[in-house]
């Protein structure tokens, strides 16, 4: 990566020491010449994480999954697994376990056939393939239902079937791609929890992939940001989130306010950022930036305070309030046609009524700097 | 039910009455006329009245009951010419003889003789009264067992009439041979075909698709003229090759067994090949690839993964072909030697040839009735697999 921001201080791949299973160098892929899917992708998977590929439709990031699946082959590009060039290996010999969001489960056959069916491959012997197929039926918590034809399961029990189909030749890295994505809010929640723990317990290696930024944020050890086929930022979730790379990644993990202006002075990774209202805030940048450099302040509107005392106080009025139980959603137009979001803890407060005016304001410590455009 | 519904249920069901009128006269009534023609046998009822009633109370083995040859003796003189030819057509099918023996007798009775055993030795043979028992009507199994090559012996039930010509099970057995090798021809050609088609870019299905359907929009009589144009022996392969200098004499291509497979696969070819294609451009390949991704190398996941989603598809286009072929006969009769001659030649042969309309029927009801069994059975088999499916569901 490197050449895709000029931000120094994001993680580099590749670097020395990091015991990575899975390392992809420089991956391109198109159909033809005119659709191209990935860019010179280079990313590495660490040994034992759960690491999730997050980004809209269009990103690459099941494109990527699938190359390292072996059902794709990059137009350039290298992929190693365990440091072996596995690039033109069949998906057979690879060794890996895939989840789909179709689950892709075998219809004609049981619950217990289909789980039983790499370790038929593998020519396991019966009693051992029965010992294992229970053990992964207990682990996904469908104990029980091996003789159930898959037709006749819920999405969410299709799904558990589909990892332990995954999970039972206990491959080093588990492929998931979207799973959870056919399945409603409530399953949703709990299957997550289930992955998390199914990953703990077995410690395998996790690459995930997901356009949902709440999947990506409580299940993963690393988010890797993909857009247009480019890797655009990869680190712990709350570093993807609290310092996203650029306004892209600010707005695509959760609600911002990116306030757009220009850096006019600096001092201690503190800089002075001039919005395109006129008024001037403060905010810590976590990146090499030079005055005059076109910048966005993003400000979570949890981050955001009432009041004119506050820090970086912007003046106001009150476009639009609604009660959320907990706290209140307020719509803020400051001067210079900025709007601003703010999320306020409802307990004790009093709301002014809509049209009156307004103070926001933020820490200068909290909020971040980022790049306006990539 | 609300009136309303009812009335909507009305309403539906008289949507489909033009379809179900339909079958009912080209397909029901015909067939139910194919089952009653197949087993009336009433020439003696029409013609010798009184002889088929004296031989009906007869167990047909202890001796000839006198009353039968009393009757004879006044119904033949009294038979109309007209329905004494259509017994002696009937009794023909049994010994080609006999029409001439009744014939005969009927002259000398009228001329005054009046001892049976004298006009001619067969009436004192036993063989004769029983063939003319069979006869006696006016329904009986005597065309249905001949489909199947068999006679009514009154010692034994059934037996075996092969001696006396019967050839019907040969015919059926082949006709079954040359469905079930067509529809394997039909299927090693469609195969890779199809597969090779699912796997282009769209524009080439769509052209690959018209050109299996181009042949629907040919006579059928054309396509086999052209095959016989390819196939005979100054014909355009035999030309090429000779002219080529790799054979001296022409290959027999053409009116043999070779041809009448090869034009009857081409002819059949798109019954299985949309179905087929259909089946396989549905195909989920996420199933291929998450058994490949379990360790499955490509026999497996396509054995595992890939045949079962095409099975539905494969199985209804093989069918088609199966039965469509049972039936089939311009082309063998075009193409084919006498030896490879199909059921439905002969069915035909029967009603506009021979006027044999009896044994046609039965013919045509045996094939009926296999194609119902297989489709039955089928039927059974996807049904069984979808129960299996829906088990305790």
């Amino acid at each position: 990566m490197g050449a895709s921001t000029p931000f120094a201080k994001i993680p580099e791949v590749g670097q020395d020491g990091a015991d990575n299973i899975v390392s992809l160098r420089n991956l391109s892929m198109s159909y033809g010449r005119m659709q191209t899917i990935l860019h010179d992708l280079s990313l590495d998977v660490r040994r034992g994480e759960f690491l999730t590929l997050l980004g809209p439709s269009g990103s690459g990031k099941t494109t990527t999954l699938m190359l390292i699946a072996g059902f794709q082959y990059p137009s350039n590009g290298q992929i190693l697994i365990d440091g072996k060039d596995v690039t033109a290996l069949a998906p057979h010999r690879r060794e890996l376990g895939v989840v789909f969001q179709s689950y892709a489960l075998f219809p004609q056959m049981t619950v217990h056939e289909n789980i039983a069916f790499p370790l038929k491959l593998r020519k396991l012997h019966r009693q051992e393939i029965d010992r294992r197929v229970h053990e992964a039926l207990d682990l996904v918590h469908l104990t029980g239902l091996g003789k159930r034809r898959t037709t006749q399961l819920s999405g969410g029990q299709q799904q558990r079937v589909a990892l332990a189909r995954a999970l039972v030749y206990r491959p080093k890295i588990v492929l998931m791609d979207e799973p959870l994505g056919a399945l409603d809010r409530g399953l949703r929640d709990s299957m997550q929890r289930e992955f998390r723990e199914i990953h703990r317990t077995l410690g395998m290696t996790f690459v995930y992939v997901t356009h949902d930024q709440h999947e990506a944020l409580t299940m993963s050890d690393r988010i890797a940001v993909l857009k247009d086929g480019r890797l655009v930022q990869i680190g712990p979730p709350e570093e993807i989130y609290r310092r996203p790379a650029n306004s892209f990644v600010a707005s695509f993990l959760g609600d911002a306010n990116l306030l757009e202006g220009k850096i006019t002075g600096l001092s201690d990774n503190q800089a002075t950022v001039r919005l395109s209202g006129g008024q001037i805030v403060q905010a810590p940048l976590p990146y090499d930036a030079s005055v005059g450099s076109s910048v966005s302040v993003l400000v979570r509107p949890d981050a955001v305070t009432l009041g004119a005392g506050s820090p970086n106080a912007l003046r106001g009025t009150l476009q639009d309030a609604a009660f959320h139980g907990d706290h209140y959603r307020l719509q803020v137009a400051v001067e210079g046609g900025i709007k601003i979001s703010a999320k306020i803890a409802s307990h004790g407060i009093l709301v002014p009524s809509i049209g009156d005016a307004i103070a926001v304001g933020f820490s200068n410590v909290d909020p971040t700097i980022v790049l306006t455009r990539i | 039910m609300h009136p309303h519904e009812t009335w909507r249920a009305i309403r539906g069901y008289a949507l489909v009455i033009p379809v179900l009128a339909m079958l009912l006269v080209t397909f029901v009534v015909p067939l139910l006329e194919v089952v009653r023609t197949s087993v009336t046998d009433d020439e003696m009822q029409a013609s010798l009245p009184n002889v088929a009633a004296a031989l009906r109370p007869w167990d047909g083995q202890s001796v000839v009951p006198a009353e039968a040859s009393q009757a004879l003796l006044l119904d033949l003189p009294a038979a109309a010419p007209q329905k004494l030819a259509a017994l002696g057509r009937r009794l023909s099918y049994e010994d080609p003889k006999a029409n001439s023996l009744l014939r005969l007798t009927a002259q000398r009775l009228k001329s005054g003789a009046t001892n049976l055993a004298e006009i001619d030795g067969r009436w004192a043979q036993p063989g004769t009264w029983q063939m003319l028992k069979r006869a006696a009507g006016p329904y009986s199994s005597f065309y249905l067992l001949g489909a199947f090559d068999l006679r009514r012996d009154f010692g034994n039930g059934v037996k075996d009439s092969y001696e006396t010509g019967g050839l019907y099970r040969n015919i059926l057995l082949r006709t079954f041979v040359i469905a079930f090798l067509t529809t394997v021809c039909a299927l090693v050609l469609a195969f890779p075909l199809c597969f090779f088609i699912s796997q282009s870019s769209s524009v080439i299905q769509r052209g690959a698709v018209l050109i299996i359907m181009l042949p629907f929009w040919t006579s059928i009589i054309v396509r086999t003229t052209a095959w016989i144009v390819l196939l005979q022996d100054r014909g355009v392969i035999n030309q090429l090759l000779e002219a080529s200098g790799l054979i001296n004499r022409p290959l027999p291509l053409l009116h043999n067994r070779f041809a009448v497979i090869v034009v009857l696969t081409h002819v059949m070819l798109p019954f299985l090949a949309l179905p087929l294609l259909a089946s396989m451009r549905a195909v989920d390949h996420r199933l291929t690839d998450a058994a490949a991704s379990l360790g499955a190398g490509p026999l497996r996941a396509f054995w595992s993964a890939y045949l079962p989603q095409i099975l539905p598809g494969l199985a209804a286009g093989a069918m088609l072909v199966f039965v469509l072929t049972l039936g089939f006969y311009v082309t063998p009769a075009l193409v084919g030697g006498p030896a490879d001659q199909t059921i439905g030649a002969y069915i035909s042969l029967f009603t506009t040839g021979t006027g044999n309309w009896g044994l046609a029927s039965a013919l045509g009801l045996v094939l009926t009735v296999s194609t119902a069994l297989l489709l039955a059975l089928r039927q059974t088999l996807t049904g069984f697999a979808k129960d299996q499916g829906a088990a305790d569901r």
